[in-house]
């Protein structure tokens, strides 16, 4: 491969991942602006979606309406209730478990939603059938270009058109939720709670009701991500939540806490983080990690606001 | 001090302590899951008891803390009695002293963290990882330099002093949830990086790690009949009772003083002339001395040691064994570190189950007990100092 | 004004800009040896904001601040701690969950010789020190109100405002500095209380002669019985300075105030 192809290679990677990054720490960014809370069971939502999506092919396949004309509505259908399920689910969790802990010491609620974490993983891994093994994920979007060439090239790398139909629906998800909370009432809601909780109640804003769709939007993110990624490693398994947490919330610090749009440059800025060192480091593809996590520390040295982030006194 | 040495309170105690310690080896013995739910249910009603008739309750505690020298003093005696007596009351001896000594060294890790977290307010989540830099250093100048026990503990402790130096270089700079994060991308890393580096053994890690030996004794060597796990019991008694003093000792000095304000009011305690950025890396350097010690037995005494033994889940365990305890608590910390090193041991049906109650207990505690199972207690530095004026001491402490 | 006494404390064209806002814009305060100034002036003038500036919580983007004619610009809180100004503040700073003994230990730090292997290998020592803090931590509360000495083990937090008032002044006298900041003292207080308060600040200026005092108050009773020299400031800038009487019935002061001409 010549270097035009190599540095390709590395920018799919990076935005591959980079998209299902900035869709988790989406996630992140908001519960964060609402709460004020770090909330690290994120991450498990996170694989939650993913056996949520993994039980309705299940569910689908017995039923028969995996194939045929019928597929299409099906793939829609299995994103549209991954996305409701993941959602209400975040809301339960936020009722019992995040919500309560909200106004106690950050180092409480911190701690308290990695408690939740660890909850959801070992419910999964002790509930879920053969839930401690890894789980084969089908190639749900590969039949959709069954009659087509199914890839293309470019300078010599081949481009699935499956895996950029992934990428596209994080794109197309990112636009529409960014547009939600823009343009929307329950979005503006969503940003006054975050600029000043206390002062958008006095406007009438109904606290409870924001944060419960904050959750709501937040968590069905992570679901569908779980699905995606599900597909693009067409594998999924019990823990893979702990590391999207990690993942995750380190993309929102970097872009900026509180920032939608900071989280959505920081999951890139990640993934990228991480293709790159794979690709140019000696052994870079074991020690990506190392290097991305390095790479977050020093800048929480040198920028902890983050890229877009504000820089905020302390008051005395 | 006024205090004269009394027999009658002397023996009483002694009964009490002995029956207690009669009855925790009967504790161990018990298989049934149905009678160790009746006695789970018998010490809530207990504690139930104690809160109706809190008066006479508050008197007998008063009365243990009046005669604290003989009542610790008896105690560490039975300890020491333990592997002794145990043989020849316990049907599955070897397994509960390798326990206790695991208890051990988890009380070291607890106590170690506790000086971070609990003392200071830092957030350590890479405590798993400092452990495993102790352990990977004692094992790694064992294996490849035959380095003697007496050399490598130490260096162990050094080890993970070092690595804390070099992450409080951008640890001091974050707050809070940042500093959190720090420490959690720090314990990634850690794992990750002894996962793929080939010096340190890769996902198969170190294997074969000698025993302890010190002076031509090896701790493989069976004292006078009983098993080998007798030598690091007492050797892990020793060093939990030198963390327990050195814990009390900075508690109750100005150390305990300085931390406690820079965890509730840094800016209250920099305007007061605290440098909390050296105050915050003395305390961050000197839990990880503890956690890395406690590293390096480890290894010696199990002989295997892998990344996954020190994963993000490992931290989790042990900052919830200060959680429960209750913060900056040094007797509340050694009660939670037992109850969750050992209950999980003895419920071998939950076994299964453990890390979930865990979870659980982390979103628990801070919702219904946020100072965990032993909160608050006034610093009082030494017995003498609570003398004179302010008498409040009095009613304060059997209060709480 | 003050011609016999010595200048300890002067700042020249100090100044605080957050991000464009100027918090305070040329100010130039001085003060005397054993005097008592009042920093008067309406929300948001920025008195608190000088304080936080000249106990080095926030860095000054300009100008300097003098000390015993040492510059303290950009030095750490603790390095200003060190040189011997102390402060409260406007929503009280104690450790609630510590006692109240060790939240005036606390003001003692610079004091302290037993440090971090004295708590390991000589107790004694450490030990006799403690005691010794403590004598003083019951002189001082002797002073405002000694009931609460039989609660010196108590958490601060069972307090009520007043008396954790107090220990925060405790605090800040405990080190023996030689100014000491209060920042609003009357802050969450009812009137009666207020009236007690500026009989314990009185009985700081009594207890430690050589002390000087800065208040910032927006109880102008506080100000009048408390202060020997008053100055007014608004928007960041210094509109009128002299006794209470001249401050008080200065026309642009009135204005700060009132927010019309008078």
């Amino acid at each position: 491969m010549g270097t035009e192809a190599v540095i390709i290679q590395i920018l799919l990677n990076g935005f591959m991942l980079g998209v299902q990054y900035a869709l988790i720490a989406v996630g992140f960014t908001l519960f964060f602006g609402v709460l004020d809370i770090i909330n690290f069971s994120h991450g498990d939502v996170f694989m939650l979606g993913a056996f949520v999506g993994l039980t309705l092919i299940n569910l689908f396949t017995k039923l028969g309406w995996m194939g045929g004309g019928i597929y299409p509505l099906t793939l829609f259908m299995i994103f549209f209730f991954c996305m409701l399920i993941t959602g209400f689910l975040g809301i339960l969790f936020e009722r019992f478990a995040v919500k309560p802990v909200s106004e106690s010491p950050p180092l409480m609620s911190l701690l308290a939603t990695l408690g939740l974490a660890i909850a959801i993983r070992e419910a999964v891994r002790l509930f879920y059938p053969m839930g401690s093994e890894s789980k084969r994920f089908p190639e749900l979007l590969a039949p959709i270009f069954a009659g087509t060439s199914k890839a293309f090239e470019i300078k010599g790398v081949l481009l699935r058109y499956d895996t950029l139909l992934i990428f596209g629906i994080g794109v197309a998800v990112i636009i529409v939720v960014s547009l939600y909370i823009n343009k929307t009432m329950i979005g503006l809601g969503i940003r006054a709670v975050a600029q000043d909780s206390e002062a958008a109640m006095m406007m009438g804003v109904n606290r409870d009701m924001v944060v419960d769709v904050t959750f709501f939007i937040g968590s069905a993110l992570a679901g569908l991500t779980g699905i995606l990624n599900g597909l693009f490693y067409n594998t999924v398994i019990f823990d893979m939540g702990a590391m999207a947490a990690v993942i995750g919330f380190s993309a929102a610090v970097i872009g900026g806490l509180g920032n939608i749009y900071g989280a959505i440059i920081g999951g890139f800025v990640f993934a990228l983080t991480q293709a790159f060192s794979a690709a140019f480091i000696p052994r870079g593809s074991e020690y990506m990690d190392v290097v991305a996590f390095g790479v977050l520390i020093i800048f929480l040295v040198f920028k902890p606001s983050g890229i877009l982030g504000e820089k905020m006194h302390e008051r005395v | 001090m006024k205090s004269r040495f009394n027999l009658l309170h002397f023996s009483a105690i002694a009964i009490l302590e002995i029956v207690i310690f009669f009855l925790v080896m009967i504790f161990l013995n018990i298989e049934s899951v149905w009678t160790l739910i009746f006695l789970l249910l018998a010490v809530v009603g207990v504690v139930i008891f104690a809160k109706i008739y809190r008066p006479q309750f508050e008197s007998m505690t008063r009365f243990f803390s009046d005669n604290r020298p003989t009542v610790l003093g008896i105690l560490i005696v039975l300890l020491f009695l333990f592997p002794l007596i145990s043989p020849l009351m316990i049907r599955q001896n070897t397994y509960w002293l390798l326990v206790l000594v695991q208890a051990g060294i988890y009380i070291i890790l607890a106590l170690g963290l506790n000086i971070q977290l609990g003392s200071t307010g830092l957030l350590n989540l890479a405590v798993a990882a400092f452990y495993g830099i102790g352990g990977y250093t004692a094992g790694l100048l064992s294996l490849r330099l035959g380095a003697p026990s007496i050399i490598t503990l130490p260096l162990a402790g050094i080890g993970a002093a070092l690595f804390g130096m070099l992450l409080y270089v951008p640890l001091y700079k974050t707050k809070g949830h940042y500093m959190a994060l720090v420490t959690l991308a720090f314990g990634y890393m850690v794992v990750l990086a002894l996962d793929n580096t080939e010096f340190t053994g890769g996902p198969q890690g170190l294997m074969a790690i000698p025993e302890l030996k010190f002076f031509g004794y090896s701790f493989l060597t069976k004292p006078g009949g009983l098993h080998f796990y007798t030598n690091y019991y007492y050797f892990v008694l020793v060093f939990v009772l030198l963390a327990i003093v050195i814990s009390y000792c900075f508690y109750n000095s100005w150390v305990g003083l300085t931390l406690a304000t820079i965890r509730d009011d840094e800016i209250a305690a920099k305007c007061c002339g605290v440098n909390s950025h050296v105050w915050k890396g003395i305390s961050f350097v000197t839990g990880n001395v503890m956690i890395g010690f406690a590293g390096a037995i480890y290894a010696h005494m199990i002989g295997f040691i892998s990344p996954p033994n020190f994963h993000f889940g490992e931290s989790l365990l042990i900052v919830a064994m200060v959680l429960l305890g209750g913060l900056d608590n040094i007797l509340g910390i050694i009660i939670g570190t037992l109850i969750l090193s050992i209950l999980p041991e003895k419920m071998r049906v939950i076994t299964e189950y453990r890390i979930l109650i865990y979870g659980i207990l982390l979103i628990v505690i801070p919702m219904f007990r946020p100072g965990g199972l032993l909160p608050f207690k006034p610093r009082l530095y030494h017995s003498s100092v609570a003398e004179g004026e302010g008498k409040g001491r009095r009613n304060s402490d059997a209060t709480q | 004004m003050q011609h016999n006494k010595k200048r300890i404390f002067y700042s020249k064209n100090l100044e605080m800009n957050f991000g464009g806002l100027y918090a305070l814009a040329d100010i130039n305060i001085d003060v005397y040896e054993k005097e008592a100034v009042g920093l008067i002036g309406p929300n948001g003038s920025g008195k608190t904001t000088f304080f936080n500036v000249i106990t080095g919580v926030y860095k000054a983007t300009g100008g300097a601040f003098y000390f015993m004619d040492k510059n303290l610009l950009g030095k750490e809180p603790y390095e200003i701690a060190k040189s011997g100004i102390s402060r409260t503040y406007q929503s009280s700073r104690l450790c609630l969950d510590l006692s109240l003994l060790d939240n005036i230990l606390i003001g003692m730090y610079n004091n302290q010789t037993a440090g971090y292997f004295s708590s390991l290998f000589n107790r004694r020592r450490l030990i006799a020190e403690v005691r010794r803090f403590k004598n003083r931590a019951v002189e001082l509360l002797n002073i405002f109100n000694p009931e609460l000495i039989d609660r010196m083990f108590r958490p601060v937090g069972e307090l009520p405002q007043i008396d954790r008032r107090r220990v925060e002044i405790c605090r800040a006298m405990a080190g023996r500095p030689k100014i000491i900041l209060l920042d609003e003292p009357s802050a969450g207080m009812t009137p009666d209380e207020t009236k007690e308060l500026m009989e314990d600040i009185k009985k700081v200026r009594s207890t430690m002669e050589d002390v000087s005092i800065i208040v910032v108050e927006h109880d102008m009773s506080v100000i009048s019985t408390v202060s020997e020299r008053v100055i007014a400031i608004n928007f960041g800038k210094e509109i009128a300075r002299g006794t209470y009487e001249e401050v008080s019935n200065h026309p642009e002061v009135r204005k700060a105030y009132l927010g019309k001409e008078v």
